[in-house]
Parts: structure tokens; C-alpha cells; sequence
């Protein structure tokens, strides 16, 4: 089968196309070479429409056991936000925190065909995994969350040395099918277990001693050593605290040069300037003259959502904000933790106006749309569904100058946004929504653009000077090269996509090592541990496409 | 000793410990424990499973296909059906759903009323737990509230509080028993003290410990034959230890609204998270109830005790209580699931299809009768455990060709019309 996606304008970063009007030729799934024969099977009339490869969210929050938790705890969420089974399409619920299906369903509706899940502990694999699986037409992955965990910690107190805890990061990526690693408040989940209900960069955590900076330079060695190619995944320390702003700073030149990603930078931005207020200005500057850093987000958006985080500290810390009034926090098996609370972002709030203004001067401030990456944090900042509206805010001045003007005034008297004249081209949201999340997880050989080889996952949309239109209903989603989705409407409910992976090697005597940990001191066996590629495979319903790591450089 | 035969690192699907330690040997299609001692899992193991067991229709043998082809019609001819019982896998819970959400009935687990307990309070006000590995290496006190665990999570004790060393160094515990008939748990090396409280007392008794926890003075000197000294004692130990689990099995506790009773262990556990730390463990009811719940929640954003009567998820922990529609009558027909323990078959006059493990006794005769496999015996799968957030593996250990409860439900909703696209 031989399709002719015929006189679409192109945007294909990747591949250095700006707009430019040109057919694309489908076989097998794949885009092909224009054919010498110029024949094609099926020819789909484009002439007029935007033409991009398929979105790509690289920090969602789709699937796993505080995902769960969420919809089970917010029964009132699940009675309003009810979506009926349509076509081959099944029933579900959920806006803020939909059911496995409704979520492929709104993805494909929104031109996405892949998402990762930014914070599986290892131990929830399985299930993060068996979720993911139920997830329809979305290419998925994960990143596993190490950092708090007490096997890492103990290795490091006990100066076990950069090639057992690159085999140990090694083998926690194989073992539960992962690509990529997260970190969460590097030590802090491990010292709210102790009862520590804050921990600084460089302060030294209980028992342990290590402080957060140790552990992210650690793990950042490893994962270069390793050649993983998407850096280290932070969600760092201090999050949500007013001079987080100063702590991120740090960070990022604590890294010395090394790589890493910072995740909902947002949220990490605050300055103390009269209690509160914003520090994209020298976050942005500090991130533009640094080019081993990238960044996604997490834009809030204001309305009910919830937040899920595997911080318990910063939750925890936060619960007394929790709209309604409930919340769960849960240590976890001597790896992490994870804690729930639904949330209102409100727009006459100064705190919550303030968090949306310093979400859109970083996506401004900062350069390179090569290393920005656009998210909402899916739930915690607001639904994935809001993308086309944060679009057209970033593509539109006088748009958002309009949103503006309806905030609290206080937070408008603290934020330079009004003064920002950059408006995003359809070049920068393609990088932002699709090559630049493809390059930095190293997904980029076959995914994320539109040339030869690659995978035809495509979106087609009309060419709507409304852009938050044009973004939230693409006429035509491809995948694979297959119709899936036609405005609006899903062709195939029955198609599931494949779970991305890294597998760079490791010395196998850890697994010894590691046998014993898991003996000794969580009475489990590695056989019950480890997740296989049966499993995801799932008797064909899944598949695993496992991603080259660079050449080892130790 | 083991025989070269025996199978090493077994998981253990019958109860929410889901221990993976143990060592099963096979005699013919029966399997034998032989370690470790637990007489739950020794049971459930050495199961005979009678030959020549097929399909029933009314009581006389019939084929799968004819005994399918039987259970399809009864579904589509209900108006309202129930799938119930429910004791079944990841894969099994996934068919129930493709089912269910085709013939708009309802689903309902055989342990719901305790796991409704626990969902009212998270959906209510929320709570703070932690998982077996936690407990082993941190808990310095461990407060047992209405269960001593026996019964329900047989080798609890023996796992997570018997190792006097932790990560952390050597631990030596105390365990704290309130409740009525509890049994504390010997050969220990740890402070033990049993409060024994009457079922109907429970509710005050904790009500009172939280008062005294936040400083409160009561008026009484006990509830019950309890006194109020010895839960101001108590309350000082769980705000003076360092890391205090607070333990309950939600099946087990007393009353009309055990939702009450834990909501206020959990109200208790967050008042002592302002300044310290304590987080409770629910211990759950058997047949993979905490996996199938997960999956219905996923799946459809909703838990247990969920309908789709009108094409969409309705989650009422009250009105889809299995018990109270096969009474009312106002479901017409029952499919029954049953591939893990026994739970014993409602006996209802309505249209029954019942899915069980062999062996299984049945009220009466009824229309259909599938004997299915038991993940972690006849075939693979995963269950959850107690704790909700570790999913563990099982396997096939011996090849009884007995189907799987998901294939069988697929065959039955392949022969259900064409519904929802027609």
C-alpha cells in the first residue's frame, strides 16, 4: 500500500523544512522517496492544510499507580467528565484524570502519537507498564525514577564506585523496560521518610549523608557513561518554594557542563521578591548560556486539576492548598514515594496568575527551541488537553496580552510577560511539540520527522489563523501510515503502539549484588522484579522498540 | 529437601501478601508446598483437581463452545447483568470490562466491602500508607487495629516485623493489638501489648485515641472495659516513635460503616504527619481484589462497584453492592467469576454463568458452568499486592488444559451480536 499525501506545506524540522509545499509518500508504514513510477495506491488531498509529524509529550503523567490513585480518589471528577463508547471506541471518564482509553482517544484528537510517563518507580513498572498497554493509538515509554532509593543511597554511602552504580542504573533500565532516567527531589523522598520536610542542594540528608548535588552529578555520570541518550530527567529539589529560583540556578551550574533536564521548570522558577515572584528572567539567561541544559515547562492553566508527584515531601508541604480538601501521600518499598492533591488554579489568585505568567516569560525568554519542549506536566500544571490553548498564547501577542489583562493585578505588577513581544512560528511549535522532544529522548532516527525511513506518524491540520482551533482539532492523524483519526472522528480504536526503550549494557554480576539487596531487605525476588518483553508484548498487542545508546565513554 | 522437580520462587496468588519465596514440587497435576509454612498457601496449592472436568449446561456435561454459546445468550437476553465474584487477574479483569461495558452491566468483587472502606476514606479525605518493605526496615511500632492479621495476610508478621535487622540497624519493635478476640503474635523478639476492645467499642476507641492525640481531655475513664489511660499511653507512643504503622484489614472490621473506622485511622495518621511520621497499611481481602480493582480504575476512571447501564462509568459504592442487587432482584442475570479461592456461588433464581476453579461446589445446578484455570497454577499472569503498588508475575505450573477466565470471556462477548457498531 502506497499512499500519496499530496501538496501539504511541510514543517519538518528534523529535516530542516520550513512550510514548504511538498507531497509525502507513505509505504509500509514508512515515508519513502518520492517513486520513480510517480504511482500511487491512494492519493489524500492535503492542498492548503499544515503537515507535521505527530506530537510528541515527552512529560505526561498517563499511567502508573499515582495516576490510579488520582481517579480513585476524585469520584467527582469521574461523575461529571463522562465519555461514552463510540464506534469501537470504549466508555471512560476523566478530565484531569481520564481512563486509559479516553486518554489515547484525546491524544490522537489532538494530532499526538506518542507520550512518556516521567515518574515510574521501579517497583510500579508492572503496573505503569499494564496502563500504558491500555492506552490506544500512542506510541509510550518511561522514565524510571531512581535518586531516593535506598539501594542507590546505600552504594554511595558506602563508595561502591561509578561502575556499580552504572551497572545498578543499567540494570533498573532494563529490568523494568525504561528509557530514560527521572530524579525527584534527589534525597528528599528518601529524608521525608526520616521525618525531613526539606532538603537543600547541598544540604546533607539523614542517615545517608549525601546531599542532592552528589546524587544528581552521580546519576548524570552514570547516564553519560551508560550513552542514554536523553540526560537526566530532574524534577529538583525545593519545588513549588519561593527562592526555588536560586536553587534551580545552582543546579544548573552545580552540573558543571554535564547534561541535564530540567522537567516543570516552571515550578522550580520562584523568586522571594516580596514573598513571591518570578525568576524566569535569570533562569532563562542562565539556560540560553548553557547549552548542556533543556528544559520542558509545565505550564499551568487555570481551572480544577490534580497533582501527582512522586515528591512526598513537597506534597506533603502542600497539602493544606489541597481544592477539595483531600489528599494522599505514600512511601514506597525503599524507592520513593508518591504523593496526591487535587488542585484549582485561579486566575485572581496572585500566586496561581503569577505561576501562569512565569511559565510563558521561560517558553519566551529562552531561546533555543531545540532544548524548550512544550508541557503542562499533564496533570499538575493542567490537562494535556489545554496544549492548543497554550499554543495560541505562544503564537499569538495581542492573545495573550488579552489573558493577561484578566489576571490579578498583583501578579501583573510582578511579571515583564505584557512587554515580551516573541510570538512562536509553526517551525518553533513543531520543534517544540515534536523534534525537539524526538532528538533529546534519541528517538530521532525514525520518529518525530517526516523524512525518509522515518516512521509515518503524521498530523494534518487546517491552516486556522485561530491557532488554539487549528491545534485542538487536526482534520487527519496518521500513524504508522494508517488513518486513525479524520476530524475528529477515531477510524481505528483497536490500535495500540509501541513501548520505547534503552538497554545499554551492564556487567551481569550485578544482578547479584542486586538479588541480594532486594533478599535481604525487600523480600522479593529479582524473578518477580524484573519485567520481560512477553509481557509487554502481551500476545501481540504490544511491542518494544528498543533505542540505540551512544558507544560506552569510560 | 526439594526434589529436582521442585519449581523455586513461586509467587503466591492467593492471598494480598502475594509472596514469591515459595518452593512448589508437582505430584501429577496436583501441586505440593513445600516451604515455607503457611497453611493458607499449603491449602490452596494441594487442591485436587478432578479429572475429566468440563462444562456444564443445567448440570449435564456439554462442550466450551456449547456451554459459550449458552452463556452468550443468557447476556444478551438480560437487561441489567452482574459480574461478580470477580476472582480473577490483570487479563481476567480486562475481559469482565470488554464485557461488561458491551451488555451495560455492572461489576462487583466478593471482597468489596472492605475495599469500599478504604476507597470512601481516599475519596473523602485521603490518607498517608506504605508498603511492606517500608514496614520491614522502619517500623518501630506497629499498631494492629481490629486484625492481628492471621487470617487474612497469613505470614505478615513472619515477613515484615519478625527481622530484628533493618537497613537502618538492629530494630526492636513494639506491636500494639486493638481489638476484640486478636491473637499477638509470639516467638517475637518485641514489645507486645494487647488493648482488647469490644467490636462495637472500636469506633470510640479510636475516636477517643485521636482526641488524646491532639491533646484533648475526656470526660470518661473508658470505653468499654477499656481505659482511657492505657489509649493516652498509646497515643504517647505513636507520637514518640519515629516511625508508627498503623495496621487494619478493612474486611475484617466490625460494623455497618467500617468506611467510619477507617476514615478516622486515616484523619489519626495525618494529624500525627504534621509533625512526624505515620502512615497505616490496609491489608486487603484475597482474590487479587487490589489488581482488579486497579484495572477497572484505569480502564474506566472509576472503581470497583461500577456500572454501565448507561453507556458510560457510574462508580456508587452503595447501589452496586452485588449482595444488595441479587436481593432486590433488580439484575437479571449473574456471571459469576471464581478462578482463585473459593467464594461460595450467590444462589439466585436468576440466569447464572458461573467461571470457577474446579472443585468449587455450586448452590444448584445452574444454566452454566466453565471451569477455568488459576493464574499462578494453570497459567501466567500478574496479581497485586496488599499495598497496591507492586504487581508481581505468576506462572503456569503444571498444564491442566484448562482455558483462562479471559479467553473464555472473549469467546463469550465474540458471541454476543455485534452491539455497539451495529
Amino acid at each position: 500500500m502506497r499512499t500519496k499525501l499530496a501538496g501539504g506545506r511541510i514543517f519538518d524540522p528534523i529535516n530542516g523544512i520550513d512550510g514548504r509545499v511538498m507531497d509525502l509518500w507513505i509505504e509500509d508504514g514508512r515515508i519513502i522517496a518520492p517513486p520513480a513510477d510517480g504511482r500511487a495506491d491512494e492519493v489524500i488531498d492535503v492542498s492548503g492544510r499544515v503537515v507535521m509529524p505527530g506530537g510528541i509529550d515527552l512529560h505526561s503523567h498517563i499511567g502508573g499507580g499515582k495516576v490510579n490513585i488520582a481517579r480513585m480518589m476524585l469520584a467527582e471528577e469521574h461523575r461529571v467528565h463522562l465519555h461514552p463508547a463510540e464506534g469501537d471506541c470504549r466508555c471512560g471518564s476523566g478530565h484531569y484524570s481520564p481512563s486509559t482509553f479516553t486518554t489515547g482517544y484525546a491524544y490522537a484528537k489532538m494530532g499526538y502519537t506518542m507520550a512518556f510517563e516521567p515518574a515510574m518507580l521501579p517497583v510500579n513498572a508492572r503496573q505503569a507498564h499494564q496502563e500504558m498497554a491500555d492506552i490506544p493509538l500512542l506510541d509510550k515509554g518511561a522514565y524510571v525514577l531512581l535518586g531516593s532509593d535506598d539501594l542507590l543511597l546505600k552504594l554511595m554511602r558506602e563508595g561502591a564506585g561509578a561502575n556499580a552504580i552504572r551497572d545498578y542504573v543499567a540494570w533498573t533500565l532494563a529490568a523494568t523496560q525504561s528509557l530514560a532516567i527521572k530524579i525527584v527531589n534527589p534525597g528528599g523522598i528518601s529524608a521525608f521518610k526520616f521525618n525531613g520536610r526539606k532538603l537543600d542542594l547541598d544540604e546533607p540528608g539523614p542517615y545517608y549523608g549525601l546531599t542532592p548535588r552528589t546524587i544528581l552529578t552521580t546519576l548524570a555520570d552514570a547516564v553519560t557513561a551508560l550513552g542514554v541518550p536523553h540526560p537526566i530527567h530532574v524534577h529538583g529539589c525545593n519545588l513549588g518554594v519561593p527562592g526555588s529560583d536560586a536553587t534551580t540556578l545552582a543546579t544548573i551550574r552545580g552540573m558543571e557542563g554535564r547534561r541535564i533536564h530540567l522537567t516543570h521548570l516552571q515550578f522550580h522558577a520562584y523568586g522571594r521578591e516580596g514573598g513571591f515572584s518570578s525568576g524566569a528572567a535569570a533562569i532563562a539567561e542562565l539556560v540560553n548560556q548553557s547549552p548542556n541544559v533543556s528544559v520542558d515547562v509545565g505550564q499551568v492553566m487555570f481551572g480544577q486539576t490534580v497533582t501527582a508527584s512522586g515528591d512526598t515531601m513537597s506534597q506533603v508541604r502542600n497539602a493544606r492548598h489541597a481544592s477539595p480538601r483531600k489528599w494522599v501521600a505514600m512511601d514506597i518499598e525503599c524507592e520513593a514515594g508518591c504523593g496526591v492533591l487535587p488542585f484549582r488554579y485561579r486566575d485572581r489568585n496572585l500566586v496561581n496568575a503569577l505561576q501562569w505568567c512565569i511559565g510563558l516569560e521561560l517558553f519566551l525568554l529562552i531561546e533555543d527551541p531545540w532544548r524548550i519542549f512544550l508541557t503542562t506536566d499533564h496533570p499538575n500544571g493542567a490537562p494535556f488537553t489545554t496544549y492548543p490553548h497554550l499554543i495560541r498564547l505562544l503564537m499569538d501577542r495581542s492573545f495573550r496580552n488579552d489573558m493577561l489583562a484578566t489576571l490579578d493585578k498583583g501578579a501583573r505588577a510582578r511579571t515583564a510577560l505584557a512587554s515580551i513581544e516573541r510570538e512562536y512560528s509553526l517551525y518553533e511549535i513543531a520543534i517544540v511539540t515534536r523534534a525537539g522532544p524526538a532528538r533529546i529522548l534519541g528517538l530521532d532516527r525514525h520518529y518525530g520527522h517526516l523524512g525518509e525511513g522515518a516512521v509515518a506518524d503524521v498530523t494534518v491540520y487546517e491552516d486556522d489563523p485561530n491557532r488554539e482551533r487549528m491545534f485542538e482539532a487536526p482534520s487527519l492523524l496518521l500513524k504508522h501510515g494508517r488513518p486513525v483519526m479524520r476530524n475528529g472522528v477515531v477510524l481505528e480504536a483497536e490500535l495500540y503502539g509501541a513501548t520505547h526503550v534503552v538497554r545499554p549494557g551492564y556487567d551481569p554480576a550485578v544482578r547479584g549484588y542486586v538479588g541480594r539487596f532486594f533478599e535481604d531487605w525487600r523480600d522479593m525476588r529479582l524473578s518477580s522484579f524484573e519485567l520481560t518483553d512477553t509481557e509487554i508484548e502481551d500476545g501481540g498487542r504490544g511491542r518494544v522498540v528498543v533505542h540505540a545508546c551512544r558507544e560506552h565513554l569510560s | 529437601m526439594a526434589t529436582p522437580q521442585a519449581m523455586e520462587n513461586v509467587v503466591c496468588p492467593f492471598c494480598s501478601l502475594a509472596c514469591d519465596d515459595l518452593v512448589v514440587e508437582p505430584e501429577g497435576k496436583r501441586l505440593r508446598l513445600l516451604r515455607p509454612a503457611c497453611p493458607l498457601a499449603e491449602r490452596e496449592f494441594a487442591r485436587d483437581v478432578p479429572e475429566a472436568v468440563g462444562p456444564l449446561i443445567e448440570g449435564a456435561p456439554a462442550s466450551l463452545e456449547e456451554a459459550v454459546a449458552r452463556a452468550a445468550a443468557i447476556l444478551a437476553r438480560a437487561r441489567l447483568p452482574l459480574f461478580a465474584g470477580l476472582g480473577t487477574d490483570v487479563a481476567g479483569m480486562r475481559a469482565v470490562l470488554t464485557l461488561a461495558e458491551r451488555t451495560g452491566g455492572i461489576v462487583d468483587h466478593a471482597g468489596s466491602r472492605g475495599l469500599m472502606a478504604n476507597i470512601r476514606t481516599m475519596q473523602d479525605g485521603g490518607w498517608v500508607t506504605t508498603t511492606l518493605a517500608e514496614v520491614r526496615n522502619r517500623a518501630d511500632l506497629v499498631l494492629f487495629v481490629g486484625t492481628d492479621t492471621a487470617d487474612v495476610t497469613p505470614r505478615f508478621v513472619e515477613r515484615c516485623l519478625a527481622p530484628s535487622e533493618t537497613l537502618f540497624g538492629p530494630i526492636r519493635r513494639e506491636l500494639v493489638y486493638l481489638g476484640d478476640g486478636l491473637e499477638p503474635a509470639r516467638d517475637l523478639d518485641a514489645r507486645i501489648t494487647a488493648l482488647p476492645c469490644a467490636a462495637d467499642d472500636l469506633a470510640q476507641a479510636l475516636l477517643a485515641l485521636r482526641a488524646l492525640l491532639a491533646g484533648r481531655r475526656l470526660g470518661v475513664q473508658t470505653i468499654g472495659a477499656l481505659p482511657v489511660a492505657a489509649l493516652a499511653e498509646l497515643a504517647q507512643k505513636l507520637t514518640a516513635a519515629r516511625y508508627p504503622v498503623i495496621v487494619w484489614a478493612a474486611g475484617e472490621l466490625p460494623g455497618e460503616s467500617p468506611d467510619l473506622l477507617v476514615g478516622t485511622l486515616a484523619a489519626l495518621i495525618k494529624d500525627l504527619n504534621v509533625k512526624g511520621r505515620c502512615a497505616g497499611l490496609p491489608l486487603a481481602g484475597p482474590d487479587d481484589i487490589i489488581g482488579v480493582n486497579q484495572v477497572c480504575t484505569w480502564q474506566t476512571g472509576v472503581p470497583l462497584r461500577s456500572g454501565f447501564m448507561a453507556g458510560v462509568p457510574d462508580h456508587d459504592p452503595l447501589r452496586w453492592d452485588a449482595g444488595t442487587l441479587v436481593a432486590s432482584g433488580a439484575v437479571d442475570a449473574l456471571l459469576w467469576l471464581s478462578s482463585l479461592r473459593d467464594q461460595p456461588v450467590p444462589d439466585t433464581g436468576m440466569p447464572t454463568i458461573v467461571l470457577l476453579r474446579p472443585g468449587n461446589t455450586l448452590p444448584r445446578p445452574v444454566e452454566v458452568v466453565i471451569p477455568v484455570g488459576t493464574p499462578g497454577l494453570d497459567h501466567s499472569g500478574s496479581v497485586y499486592r496488599t499495598d497496591s503498588v507492586v504487581s508481581l508475575p505468576v506462572r503456569a505450573l503444571r498444564d491442566t488444559g484448562l482455558p483462562g477466565a479471559a479467553e473464555v470471556l472473549r469467546r463469550i462477548g465474540a458471541g454476543l451480536a455485534p452491539s455497539r457498531a451495529a
